[in-house]
């Protein structure tokens, strides 16, 4: 699978986690590419296209709500999916993440399966 | 307010576990807990929302080593705790944090987390008489979970 996959979020560990679950989805580890923040994620976008951004919201410098944001003011970068994976479970915050174009939410904890079906079936249908 | 007891709390611990990390884990008592590991590692996070309060998580080291072994899949002796295990505790809090909070509010959840943090162990608070406490073990190491809500009456006034 040949898609390029961003994991935006704070935690290292979490972001190695996540990783091996894209890897487990088909995608191999050269297309896959990391962030800490929603700033770190916005600058590498302007470096390489990604077509789906797998987003945390709770992080320092740029929360994930501000990523979503600043993503679709950018015309360039209307097509990029995003799916929230976080612990947010306020249903105001989700209803505007939604608003913002977010695809999907998986809320932590969650088994690496429902990530990896996630991720398949949201690459599946750019592919 | 809602309520959350011991047993609850421990409950969302141990399905965080086992659903983020494969990390098998059951509850013990006050008794069991102290001839366990002592805890050296501690983190926290704020919710806010109808009401307020905190979770705090106390991980003894062993603890903290299998839970990064079991999220990288690599063996607990190649975990560093100052660097790995901190963001571990950390990450930990901001999911049982997020479970409780839900807990607290059901479907139409109307609470905001903050983002966790590591503190030491003074800061370690006293469920008080609306809270609760729970101890979990596995493999023979111990996390002490506490739910703390604050005070009604200062929220109020903040």
């Amino acid at each position: 699978m040949s898609c390029n996959v961003l994991i935006v979020d704070d935690s290292l560990i979490l972001r190695t986690a996540i990783k091996k679950v894209v890897k487990l989805a088909g995608v191999s580890e050269d297309h896959i590419f990391e962030a800490g923040n929603g700033q770190e994620a916005i600058d590498l976008l302007e470096t390489v296209w990604v077509d789906l951004v797998l987003l945390d919201l709770n992080m320092p410098v740029m929360d994930g709500e501000q990523f979503a944001r600043e993503l679709r003011e950018r015309p360039e970068l209307n097509d990029v999916a995003v799916v929230v994976v976080s612990t947010e479970s306020n249903r105001a915050r989700l209803d505007r993440m939604r608003e913002l174009g977010v695809v999907d939410t998986l809320h932590k904890p969650f088994e690496p399966e429902d990530l990896r079906r996630l991720i398949s079936t949201v690459l599946g249908v750019k592919l | 307010m809602s309520q959350l007891t011991s047993q609850r709390i421990a409950q969302l611990v141990i399905e965080a576990l086992e659903r983020t990390a494969f990390v098998l884990a059951e509850p013990v008592d006050a008794e069991r807990a102290a001839e366990l590991s002592a805890v050296t590692c501690f983190s926290r996070i704020f919710y806010t929302g109808p009401d307020q309060g905190q979770l705090f998580l106390a991980a003894s080291e062993g603890f903290v080593r299998e839970l990064v072994a079991s999220l990288l899949g690599v063996e607990p002796e190649d975990v560093d705790p100052a660097s790995q295990g901190q963001d571990a505790i950390k990450e930990l809090a901001n999911i049982v944090g997020g479970s409780t909070i839900l807990a607290l509010s059901g479907a139409d959840c109307q609470y905001s987390l903050n983002l966790p943090e590591l503190v030491e162990a003074p800061e370690m608070p006293e469920p008080g008489e609306r809270g609760a406490a729970c101890f979990v073990e596995s493999e023979g190491e111990l996390l002490k979970v506490i739910w703390r809500p604050s005070d009604p009456s200062r929220s109020a006034a903040a």
